[in-house]
């Protein structure tokens, strides 16, 4: 029940970057006994103009508390001025599920999971407490001049953005678009896609914009790790202070940072601090995901936030409708060039193990999965015919691929296919020569070698 | 009584950052930042100092000797004691006890930038007119996030 009290000194609405978690928030509630209790929040969730949600967690004393005397007071960081604000609260309610509880759950969860402590980390409860008054902290004159929230995006460069993404022709430039879109409207310079599998059990990254390496073909499970489980959950998990939220979980084991032979490293900073991660969704499906990284605290706000849900769908719907539109391209005979020189250099010799598909060039690992067994079937038609133009629909149409009846992640294949050659050889192209046609460039011989073969052989 | 070993005196005096909260004339609970913990030869007397204009209603009921809060929390390993007891009196600090206030803050700003903090923003949260509160620990908790947060402390033996 919410009761009439006067208005606010200072509406919550102004003070946004507050409730980013970015420095945290100390709380202070009354006992049975009269004695005062005082401990930090994870979360202050600003609800709505009269209303927040804390995080209840481990903080036994504040909750006895609370359900005993409903008074508490938080005092709130504003992180780009270094203004302080106290709200007086009182407690109304306890959520234990719902879209709100859900949301602070996939945070919370996402951050253990990243730091290795998913068993510790279990979100009881969201206390809904009522904003009774909001003060400024008497206090030195705020900083300005650092970190100042960027001006809000107008409708009229979100139009824009929309309209570059129903212009764009394929998927390559669609995420071309994208990318671009996080860093003109978000302010983003590090951002990549990953794009989710058939079975949706893996995304794959295939596009990255501002990292040394691309991490492209670089591979997480649906599940794992803060991003596995934004996807998994269909939630965008936003970190405001990395660090702080990793040594709060009391990090005691990180990512993997040493990839196997066979395993291509994300696409990384050195230092992150904040993250954002936003499902990529088409008709309530998980299509993909992208993920905003930066080396500043609070970089990625909760207008952020919105602003890359509402493009993200738009790319994600856009997908759509490039898969059923390029269903009918490409249906063009396809030419059987054969070679007019034949590669002088010497050959290369490709390694194919069927049971994971992973291609190796000359003994180092390029890439494996639905894009390793595309190229082993492409350089077989290369060597044994000579063909050197193809369709995208006779790789659909090709059983031995064994393509998932869901085609919308072929023409994602060839992209991540594509630029791991180009990252790792070069004498090996793929490039596009039409709507749903390309051609494989081959400027070095080719001596093919199945581990299937060799392995027969041997016998 | 709660007594206070040489383990936590030190990790009381490290430069780590500190919360007090206490309960105004009202019955509100109010809560501020408070710098400088220093602790008493009988290891039973904490002094923290908090700002002056930020506290008035703390000074306010300072008479009735109101229990009161103080948590101290180590930024980079999130380590949190909470340490609770009747507020003894409040005095206007030494240059000595300036000197020392500013080189806790000081040590608490190195801290907080080790995990990132920009430390000109954890510089705007103090004020320099300070008073100083000092109060007697009766109890104590570990207040680090966990499955044992809010238990009991026993360091130093429980009377």
């Amino acid at each position: 029940m919410t009761t009439a009290f006067a208005p606010l000194e200072v509406s919550l609405d102004s003070i946004p970057s507050c409730f980013e978690g970015v420095v945290p928030s100390a709380i202070c509630t009354v006992g049975e006994d009269g004695a005062p209790n005082v401990t930090y929040l994870s979360i202050v969730h600003r609800v709505d103009e009269r209303h927040v949600a804390l995080s209840r967690q481990f903080f036994k004393k504040t909750d006895e508390n609370t359900q005993r005397n409903p008074l508490a007071q938080v005092e709130v960081v504003e992180v780009a001025t270094g203004r302080m604000f106290t709200l007086d609260l009182k407690y109304e309610r306890t959520e234990t599920e719902g879209p709100l509880f859900e949301r602070m759950r996939t945070h919370l969860d996402a951050v253990a999971l990243h730091s290795g402590m998913a068993n510790v980390f279990a979100l009881k409860g969201v206390d809904i407490c009522e904003v009774t008054q909001c003060s400024l902290v008497p206090g030195k004159p705020p900083v300005s001049g650092t970190g100042d929230p960027a001006a809000p995006v107008s409708l009229a460069q979100l139009e824009a953005v929309s309209q570059r993404i129903a212009a764009a022709d394929d998927l390559e430039d669609l995420l071309h678009v994208f990318l671009e879109a996080c860093r003109d409207l978000v302010g983003c310079e590090h951002a990549f896609v990953m794009l989710a599998d058939e079975r949706h059990e893996q995304l794959y990254t295939v596009a990255s914009v501002g990292y040394g390496d691309s991490g492209t073909g670089s591979e997480i499970a649906l599940g794992e790790g803060l991003i596995g489980l934004a996807a998994a959950r269909r939630q965008s998990v936003r970190v405001t202070h990395m660090t702080r939220e990793l040594r709060y979980a009391q990090a005691t084991r990180l990512p993997a940072t040493a990839a196997d032979e066979d395993e291509i490293p994300l696409p990384a900073l050195a230092a992150t601090q904040s993250q954002l991660v936003t499902p990529m969704l088409s008709r309530h499906q998980l299509v993909g995901v992208v993920v905003l990284e930066s080396e500043r605290i609070g970089a990625f706000q909760s207008a952020d936030e919105c602003l890359v849900g509402i493009i993200a769908s738009q790319v994600a719907s856009a997908m759509t409708l490039l898969v059923s539109s390029h269903e009918s391209a490409g249906e063009a005979e396809v030419t059987s060039d054969a070679l007019d020189a034949g590669p002088i250099a010497a050959p290369v010799v490709v390694k194919y193990y069927p049971e994971d598909e992973s291609v190796f060039l000359d003994n180092e690992y390029l890439i494996k999965g639905v894009a390793g067994g595309i190229l082993w079937r492409l350089l077989r038609h290369y060597v044994d015919e000579g063909r050197e133009e193809f369709s995208n629909r006779e790789l659909r149409l090709d059983t031995s691929l064994a393509l998932p009846d869901i085609k919308d992640n072929l023409e994602a294949r060839l992209i991540l296919l594509r630029k791991r050659l180009e990252e790792r050889c070069d004498y090996l192209r793929i490039e596009k020569v039409a709507r749903g046609r390309f051609r494989l460039d081959v400027s070095r011989p080719i001596s093919l070698v199945s581990s299937e073969e060799s392995d027969a052989a041997s016998h | 009584m709660f007594s206070i070993d040489d383990e936590l005196h030190e990790f009381c005096e490290s430069g780590v950052a500190v919360l007090i909260g206490w309960v105004d004339a009202t019955g509100h609970p109010r809560v501020s930042y408070a710098w400088g913990p220093r602790v008493h030869p009988d290891a039973r007397t904490v002094s923290v100092y908090v700002e002056r204009e930020r506290c008035t209603s703390l000074v306010e009921v300072a008479a009735t000797r109101p229990q009161i809060a103080v948590t101290f929390t180590e930024p980079v390993s999130a380590r949190s004691i909470q340490m609770k007891g009747p507020l003894l009196d409040t005095g206007e600090p030494t240059e000595a006890e300036r000197a020392w206030v500013t080189r806790q803050r000081d040590a608490m700003t190195v801290s907080t930038s080790l995990i990132g903090d920009p430390p000109h923003i954890i510089r705007n949260l103090w004020m320099d007119d300070v008073i100083r509160i000092d109060f007697e620990v009766e109890r104590a908790f570990d207040q680090t996030p966990g499955p044992n947060a809010g238990r009991p402390l026993v360091a130093g033996g429980v009377a």
